[in-house]
């Protein structure tokens, strides 16, 4: 039950400063957040449902949130990074490509955040 | 060109109407959205109602008279809905609450916080359709000649007919077939004027930002910064729009509502080829006339003749898809949120309240000067992501949020995106970050909600526990105690 209020306002006023240029001080602001999950994200389903001691609940928010805040830090990242990036390239094709391809790339970190959470559901 | 435009127009909105009205009118089905819809289809419906006129028309014709930095605003819409996936939805879903204030009046047990969001909601929504009502009035007038309020009026009069005949169940299946043909249309439009068009058709404007004036909301800034901070009111704001939140309420439970929101993604991702094909050619031929109109004037000034009427006439079709999908979905949420906060609910109350709601938007079209669809939306977006957001992402997350420390995140939020809104019309200039308020507003209503939770301890609901445990446990381990019907009060 302690860990979620502790990580809880970071959540919030996070995802706001970490849209400005810097992506912010999130865990994997890259677009592959992949190896540290996927040992945190299988162990022990079965611990929501046994009601063991130290709330489940709170143990799957907080794995929970950690995921959303992987994520959003990515979206973070993205969303900022290629109008700064652009700034260095004045060929307006590239521009209207690189729109095109994070619009791609924000259907991948759907799929991936979606498999993510469900894996911790289950 | 009037026959072809008028045709098309008529079309849309009476198969727009009959496919609404022709559902069964019962009372459950008209607030309490069908359940068990497909995720494809309601993300098929829910990027239908956020492709409104400003990403259909506004974005194009932004990106033709500013230029590049304008390439990036599609982006960031589309990146809300990712916010929205990783934060919000399944937990909202699981939640039972279907609208924000009911939302707010759930999870920390306060009535005058429901009045509070409330008013948010009913600001936000009118801000959407003022913009569908004005966008509506620039097209009829721009192509057929007819004085603008009788577009106002067509837009109105169909929204009203689907959103009273049918409620929200059969707004799903009207929303989701408009998608289509606004996809179909635009995007098929866009690839033959692109592909028949001779020479010259298509302008490769310079790649870079610049400083400049922004309009409302800092729609149209085509510096760096103006461009960020616009791309934050998005990503932040997206969550917190009542016709998406609503539709959340449309999927079996909260597994199909992420799905839902995987496959919005996927469609948002289809239409954004749309504002930058359009925006191109735009910029080539059409660069002094005003930002929602250059997608309908295209084709005509390139294909002279009947090609181009009837291409004109499919775009015009998809242009009031696209009103009356949005103006549909907003006016069912906000009546929903109004009707809901009545003590009496039920079919009447949110019949009177959509016909209130239409009343003032209709009201408000009157008295204000038509300006950029994107702008208004933009101002709808702003307030959302610093009143919303913080309420939502906390509301889920953070189990110390207090109602005391909500209001006055919400207060102090908004209250800053007013000031900094108005100050900027009124000619005040407080720098490049402030043309859009969200990256000082956001910071400021995140903070407050903190801090006076935080001094504010005793007023934490008792059974916070059993909230948390009903938003995030799956459902299939969710126990009795935690079912997720809708509260009889939101209803």
């Amino acid at each position: 039950m302690n860990a979620t209020p502790g990580a809880a306002p970071d959540a919030g006023s996070d995802p706001a400063p970490g849209l400005a240029p810097d992506p912010g001080p999130d865990p994997a602001p890259g677009p592959a957040p992949d190896p540290a999950l996927s040992p945190t994200s299988g162990p022990a389903p079965g611990s929501v449902r046994d009601g063991v001691p130290g709330d489940p609940v709170a143990a799957l928010v907080g794995r929970q949130i950690r995921q959303a805040l992987r994520t959003v830090g990515a979206v973070a990242a993205l969303l900022a990074g290629p109008p700064v990036l652009a700034m260095w390239v004045p060929d307006p094709r590239a521009w209207v490509v690189l729109s095109l391809v994070v619009q791609g790339v924000w259907v991948g970190l759907a799929v991936l955040q979606l498999r993510r959470a469900e894996r911790m559901e289950r | 060109m009037n026959v072809a435009v008028l045709t098309g127009i008529a079309f849309v909105l009476v198969l727009g109407v009959m496919a609404g009205a022709a559902r069964p009118r019962r009372v459950s089905g008209v607030l309490v959205a069908a359940r068990g819809v497909p995720p494809w289809w309601n993300g098929a419906a829910i990027s239908s109602e956020f492709t409104s006129a400003a990403a259909c028309l506004g974005t194009a014709g932004l990106i033709a008279t500013h230029g590049s930095p304008m390439l990036w605003y599609p982006t960031g819409a589309a990146a809300g809905f990712v916010v929205i996936l990783a934060l919000v939805v399944a937990p909202l879903r699981r939640s039972g609450t279907y609208t924000l204030p009911g939302f707010a009046e759930w999870r920390l047990r306060s009535a005058r916080l429901r009045r509070l969001t409330t008013c948010c909601v009913l600001v936000v929504g009118l801000a959407f359709m003022v913009a569908q009502l004005h966008a509506a009035g620039v097209v009829v007038r721009l192509l057929t000649g007819l004085p603008p309020w009788l577009g106002w009026a067509a837009v109105a009069a169909a929204a009203l007919a689907v959103a009273v005949g049918g409620g929200l169940g059969s707004v799903t299946s009207v929303q989701a077939a408009q998608f289509w043909l606004k996809l179909i249309v635009f995007l098929g439009v866009g690839i033959v004027c692109w592909w028949l068009a001779e020479e010259g058709a298509v302008a490769w404007f310079e790649g870079a930002y610049r400083g400049g004036g922004a309009g409302l909301a800092g729609a149209g800034d085509p510096s760096l910064p103006g461009v960020l901070a616009v791309l934050l009111a998005c990503a932040l704001g997206t969550m917190g729009l009542p016709h998406v939140i609503m539709r959340v309420h449309t999927d079996r439970d909260g597994h199909a509502a992420r799905r839902s929101m995987v496959a919005t993604q996927a469609m948002l991702a289809a239409f954004c080829v749309v504002p930058p094909l359009y925006g191109l050619m735009g910029h080539a031929r059409l660069r002094g006339a005003a930002a929602d109109e250059i997608v309908l004037l295209l084709p005509a000034r390139l294909f002279p003749g009947a090609t181009g009427e009837v291409l004109t006439g499919l775009l015009a079709a998809g242009a009031f898809a696209a009103f009356l999908a949005t103006a549909a979905g907003v006016l069912a949420a906000v009546g929903g949120a109004l009707s809901a906060r009545a003590s009496r609910a039920g079919a009447r109350s949110f019949r009177a309240a959509v016909v209130a709601v239409l009343a003032a938007a209709l009201g408000l079209t009157a008295v204000t000067a038509p300006g950029a669809s994107v702008a208004l939306v933009l101002l709808g977006l702003s307030l959302s992501a610093a009143t919303f957001c913080p309420l939502l992402v906390l509301g889920i997350w953070w189990r110390r949020l207090t109602d005391a420390g909500a209001a006055a995140g919400i207060v102090l939020g908004g209250g800053s995106t007013a000031v900094l809104v108005i100050g900027e019309q009124t000619g005040v200039r407080m720098g490049a970050l402030t043309s859009c308020p969200a990256p000082v507003a956001v910071p400021v209503a995140f903070a407050t909600m903190v801090l006076v939770s935080l001094a504010t301890p005793g007023r934490t609901p008792r059974d916070v526990g059993r909230m948390m445990a009903r938003m995030h446990l799956p459902e299939h381990l969710a126990g009795p105690l935690t079912y997720r019907s809708s509260h009889r009060d939101d209803r």
